[in-house]
């Protein structure tokens, strides 16, 4: 494993274009986290309602801070979409180089590649939930009315939801690239399955609705129950979530089985 | 008793209703420098392809070094298929070293491989930014880390100039010298004929022939003549029993001996019908006019 991550990371390192696609979505993460709220803040000042809630004031508060970041960070079509890309990249580079045969006649097994670029998912699903973690370290720390150790590590398990719901998406991501195979008809992709699961959503039973891949995935993470949504409306009575429950993370894990073997699968048997 | 490098048993390559390989079998001994011979899309690349585990056959099996062929195999072997495969945004030296760390190499050699073929002050440029030939060079050089058994080369002067198709071929007879076997695939007869010991002819997926290239190239029956007086040759040659075939090619003729015959032998004959020889040659049969001969046939 760690021979793999190694070689992997002699891919990636050196390689400009994952520093770019990093920082813009470190860009985007900043603006969503932190720039948005200060100008939404900024104009409601301005506007002098005479009711204004400013959003920084309760925004970045232990322990809800971890909620409304994970929650934000991992919703689709939004920044997420990011970091798929780079997945994907990632794995059709293989394909264009055709490195992906340099690497098997060198002596990888078509296993072993498969492998490397799963173990790249979870570094980049680790990485993604520290960035989160240190923007809600950093965010908190400067506008939470309320510091203590408890707030502080109360609701993490959000992060934790947030890792598995991103693994799981850039398994997908890692999927479409290995079926797929062209940068650009892959990354096509990406933008359209949504609308296509939104589509399919409207010809099945509504039971199982819910288990469809992106439904599945971004149920783990859903419109948090905190000061966030009751700044929205806190009489809506929508899907509000106050705790991860057990069977989103087993659902989304069993998709990332599945997503591994069709990976699997298709370049064992697949010409290269 | 033979040490079998590579053993091939019916191997077998469909693509949709074009078979490219057709039961092939092929066995390779060690130390053999073996010529894959074939017009384009005689299926060359794709045996290779199938051998290094990149192409999945439709039938048959092979053996490397008498064992089945897994990742621990095709690391004791280097490699070209068709065009040299790197990342362009990395260095030549990084992409050897990617190379040794998939080999599970230390990559001291590295440097080495790159002053082989003359790379080694571009070690730090891009990929990206080498010209065609440096290209294939680089991949020549990935084919010599880690001192593998076994080199397999597809077209490796493929897009060359003279000269740099020289300095490969050197490199490969260099090589070969150290008793590392080596798979060539050409569908170049002077590069087959050049460097080769033994070599196969592919047409259409299926082997025409394989052996020695000796033993189609000393074929002693081809003589080339000339005298002080051509007429007089020409009229005994067509005297005599012994020639099958006679071709005027210059100042020369070119005859076609029905059975072995010595130059001392063929010397003294006209030399007693009052015809003084100024040359007489063996002719080695060259390759491109056995390898048509084969596809005629076929």
């Amino acid at each position: 494993m760690i021979k793999l991550l190694k070689i992997e990371l002699r891919k990636i390192l050196p390689y400009k274009m994952f520093w770019v696609m990093c920082g813009i979505y470190l860009l985007c993460l900043v603006f969503f986290s932190y720039g948005l709220p200060s100008l939404i803040d900024y104009f409601s000042m301005k506007s002098e309602t005479p009711e204004i809630k400013l959003l920084m004031k309760f925004l970045y508060n232990f322990p809800d801070i971890w909620q409304n970041l994970a929650w934000a960070a991992s919703l689709r079509f939004f920044i997420k979409i990011f970091l798929g890309i780079i997945m994907i990249v990632l794995v059709t580079n293989e394909y264009s180089y055709l490195t992906i045969r340099h690497n098997i006649f060198n002596g990888l097994s078509r296993t072993d590649f498969t492998l490397s670029k799963i173990y790249l998912a979870i570094l980049f699903s680790i990485g993604a939930t520290l960035l989160i973690f240190l923007t809600g370290t950093v965010l908190g720390l400067i506008y939470s009315s309320t510091i203590s150790f408890q707030a502080f590590f109360a609701k993490m398990i959000f992060l934790f939801g947030y890792f598995v719901e991103t693994l799981t998406f850039l398994l997908f991501s890692m999927m479409i690239g290995i079926l797929v195979k062209r940068t650009g008809f892959a990354i096509g992709l990406l933008f359209v399955y949504p609308i296509i699961e939104l589509i399919v959503q409207q010809k099945i039973a509504e039971s199982i609705q819910p288990f469809l891949p992106l439904n599945a995935m971004n149920h783990i993470l859903r419109t948090p129950n905190t000061s966030l949504i009751q700044f929205k409306s806190p009489e809506f009575n929508v899907d509000l979530q106050t705790g991860l429950q057990g069977q989103d993370i087993l659902v989304a894990l069993l998709y990332a089985v599945l997503f591994i073997g069709i990976s699997l699968w298709v370049i064992r048997k697949r010409d290269l | 008793m033979k040490d079998i490098v590579l053993s091939i048993q019916g191997l077998t390559k469909r693509y949709g209703s074009i078979t490219a390989v057709n039961h092939l079998d092929l066995e390779i001994e060690r130390g053999a420098v073996f010529g894959i011979l074939g017009p384009n899309g005689s299926g060359k690349t794709t045996t290779l392809g199938v051998l290094l585990d990149v192409t999945r056959p439709d039938a048959g099996t092979f053996s490397w070094f008498g064992k089945p062929p897994e990742k621990a195999q095709r690391k004791r072997i280097g490699a070209i298929l068709e065009v040299p495969l790197f990342y362009p945004y990395l260095s030549g030296k990084q992409n050897l070293q990617m190379v040794a760390k998939i080999k599970d190499l230390p990559g001291d050699d590295v440097d080495q491989a790159l002053k082989d073929v003359d790379l080694y002050d571009r070690r730090d440029s891009r990929f990206r930014t080498y010209s065609l030939g440096m290209k294939q060079r680089l991949a020549v050089a990935s084919t010599l880390i880690g001192q593998p058994e076994v080199l397999i080369l597809d077209e490796p002067t493929n897009g060359l100039d003279p000269r740099g198709i020289a300095e490969i071929r050197n490199i490969i007879l260099d090589v070969a010298s150290r008793g590392v076997t080596i798979l060539l695939a050409s569908h170049i007869l002077d590069e087959v004929q050049k460097t080769c010991t033994h070599m196969a002819v592919l047409e259409k997926g299926k082997k025409l022939f394989s052996g020695p290239v000796d033993e189609v190239l000393n074929d002693a029956r081809w003589v080339e003549l000339a005298a002080d007086n051509m007429a007089n040759l020409q009229l005994a040659l067509k005297q005599v029993d012994f020639v099958e075939n006679i071709q005027e090619e210059g100042e020369k003729y070119i005859i076609k001996l029905k059975s072995s015959i010595t130059q001392a032998e063929l010397n003294s004959f006209f030399f007693n019908k009052g015809i003084v020889l100024t040359h007489l040659a063996l002719r080695k049969k060259s390759l491109e006019k056995y390898f048509l001969e084969l596809l005629d046939k076929s």
